[in-house]
């Protein structure tokens, strides 16, 4: 107890010195907090607009469109057909599904054209699912016959308005080029700007005509009561379609999702660079006061042993000077973190003023992007700060509390 | 009964390829209770001997007996470290106090690592040492707030707190002015008197020679000359 309070008491003795140490490693905390909170929010948001927007909870689709689903293809589509929709409602689990097919092409103004990604939909069933409608910034869902929807940076990036006809430039399946002109019915802002830079919806019976594909699809989507079903929903219609000897096969959203959860991967890898950086900012400034506490206390250090004292209690005192550096250091860190993190969560960071509105660099946010509550995250960096700096002070104290005696008491 | 005694001491410091001989072999006897005093000039080897005698260096050679049956060399780190907690007090030319402490907590440092007082023996001892060091009522100051003899009593009422069987005094009173030497050596005199305890100081300090009651001459690492009684001739 007599060596702890020293060694709290050998705190005050270089003031500034001890406020330094601790702010290195405040900051090394703050910093993992904000960054770990921005991976949890970009992954939270990243993986929610995919799903709500984009893949939803499952699909199903052929084998041999899954291969190739990311060109879109217009091979290997799947029949639209009552009886498949009737046996996937037959499912509890499963709330709604929607036949969806997807086709690439170029959308014209009559002066410039742009690659896009069209989408046939059957809007009153879709709408269950993705919920478009409630991104309608003009105009209206699309109706049945030739009317479109797309969103407002194309839009604007063509200079269409609603009431517009646009006009969509494509291959069909023969290799034919063919045309769609359609009523620009709206305009849509959602927030996935992967669907407002490059997507056009329209009626699925629009797309099935224009391209010839009588009653086909590219996938039906599939909605769950909560996406934690998805795999074993997904096993279990794997295992009725193989029962069929078919060629289709259901894919849950985390199979759909490989690049956001590469993400979150990534994220996870920066948190590592984070602890590292943590690590070695604390470690050096640990190691750096003990070393001069060491050989300021040099004379101390001898007297101490002459005393009686052995090396393990000696270094026992520079252990815990660094402990309650680390403690406080790791305090102010997990204060200002949770300020950060606070900020972060509810006020966020505007996309457009971190990229100058450039870039979402591929992310399926638009607008901001707000961060994540981690309370374990805050626990483990306090604990963490606290043990890195334990840990590198042993070796420092341990070469002052080696020293010879007579050297040390005599050393000026 | 001799407290310490060393049978033929011997070190030698090796810097380089060059071995210096600092000890050339010192065969003595410290009876329990002395007040002694080894003198010579700088370099003789005086500190030296204190370190050895003290366990806070090993001889190139040679064996020191404490209580006539322990022999030191034997004793492993740890073991030197409790013989020194326990057995010996030791003053340093620098008081050597730590600065974050007052002179209370400085002087209890000595006995809270020995664990065999209660809080109350213990504060009771320490407040009665620093009274009889003359530093009543200073308990609370730091060192800082202390003048330099003030120091130097601290650093003897430390040294003296746990009743060691022996104090080492390197210099003890080098960097003080001869008034506060005279009365630095009186306190250390009285404890030896009050107490029994067995002092063994360096000096090369005619005025601080007077006091001694066994006057050990070292010149070159060697005993040139050890003389006990009230009346020793003391060099000038």
């Amino acid at each position: 107890m007599f060596l702890t309070k020293l060694a709290i008491k050998n705190l005050f003795r270089h003031k500034k010195r001890t406020i330094v140490t601790a702010l290195v490693i405040t900051l090394g905390i703050f910093i993992f907090l904000v960054s770990d909170s921005l991976m949890v929010g970009l992954r939270d948001i990243s993986l929610n607009n995919h799903l709500n927007l984009q893949t939803s909870h499952l699909q199903v689709m052929n084998t041999n469109y899954w291969e190739e689903k990311d060109e879109f293809p217009l091979d290997n589509l799947i029949n639209v057909n009552e009886e498949l929709e009737n046996n996937l409602k037959s499912n509890e689990e499963i709330l709604k599904a929607t036949p969806r097919l997807y086709f690439t092409g170029t959308v014209n103004n009559g002066q410039e054209e742009f690659p896009i990604t069209a989408v046939g939909i059957r809007p009153e069933t879709d709408n269950e699912i993705i919920n478009l409608s409630d991104y309608i910034l003009k105009g209206e869902m699309p109706k049945e016959g030739n009317s479109a929807i797309l969103g407002k940076p194309l839009a604007d990036l063509m200079g269409f308005e609603v009431g517009d006809y646009i006009t969509l430039l494509f291959k069909t399946k023969e290799g034919t080029f063919n045309t769609i002109d359609a009523e620009l019915t709206g305009i849509l802002d959602t927030p996935n700007p992967q669907i407002n830079e490059y997507q056009i919806f329209m009626p699925l019976s629009l797309v099935q005509n224009s391209l010839q594909l009588d009653n086909k699809a590219s996938k039906y989507l599939v909605k769950l009561d909560n996406r934690e079903q998805a795999l074993s929903i997904t096993n279990n219609l794997n295992q009725e379609f193989e029962n069929h000897e078919g060629n289709l096969r259901a894919y849950n959203w985390e199979k759909l999702s490989q690049e956001i959860l590469a993400m979150v991967r990534q994220g996870d890898i920066e948190n590592l660079v984070m602890l590292f950086i943590i690590i070695v900012l604390a470690a050096v400034g640990v190691i750096n006061t003990i070393i001069l506490s060491a050989l300021e206390r040099l004379e101390e250090i001898g007297m101490m042993k002459a005393l009686g004292l052995k090396v393990r209690e000696i270094i026992y005192i520079f252990v815990i000077e660094s402990a309650c550096i680390g403690t406080i250091g790791s305090f102010f860190g997990v204060i200002f973190g949770g300020v950060g993190v606070y900020f972060l969560y509810n006020i966020g960071i505007s996309i457009s003023a971190m990229t100058g509105g450039e870039t979402t660099f591929g992310i399926p946010i638009a607008e901001r992007i707000y961060g994540g509550w981690n309370p374990e995250a805050f626990l483990f960096i306090f604990f963490f700060g606290i043990i890195v700096s334990v840990l590198a002070s042993i070796l420092p104290a341990r070469w002052g509390a080696k020293k010879d005696p007579v050297k040390a008491i005599h050393h000026k | 009964m001799a407290l310490l005694k060393l049978e033929d001491v011997k070190k030698v410091y090796h810097q380089g390829k060059i071995d210096v001989p600092a000890i050339r072999g010192i065969t003595l006897e410290i009876e329990e209770g002395e007040f002694t005093t080894i003198f010579g000039p700088s370099g003789s080897g005086k500190t030296t001997l204190l370190n050895i005698i003290g366990c806070l260096d090993k001889p190139s050679a040679g064996e020191i007996y404490y209580n006539s049956s322990k022999r030191l060399s034997e004793l492993t780190k740890n073991e030197l470290a409790d013989f020194r907690r326990y057995n010996l007090g030791f003053i340093f030319q620098g008081h050597n106090l730590i600065p974050v402490l007052t002179a209370f907590e400085n002087v209890e440092f000595a006995i809270r690592i020995i664990d065999k007082h209660t809080q109350k023996e213990r504060k009771q001892k320490v407040l009665d040492i620093l009274e009889s060091v003359g530093l009543g009522g200073l308990e609370d100051r730091r060192p800082n707030e202390l003048s330099g003899g003030q120091k130097q009593r601290v650093a003897i009422a430390r040294a003296l707190v746990k009743n060691p069987k022996l104090v080492l005094a390197d210099e003890p009173t080098a960097n003080l002015d001869s008034e506060t030497s005279e009365e630095v050596l009186d306190i250390m005199l009285k404890m030896n008197q009050k107490l029994g305890t067995t002092f063994i100081f360096s000096t090369h300090d005619p005025q601080v020679m007077k006091y001694a009651k066994r006057l050990i001459e070292i010149r070159d690492g060697q005993v040139t000359r050890d003389e006990r009684g009230e009346d020793i001739d003391v060099p000038h």
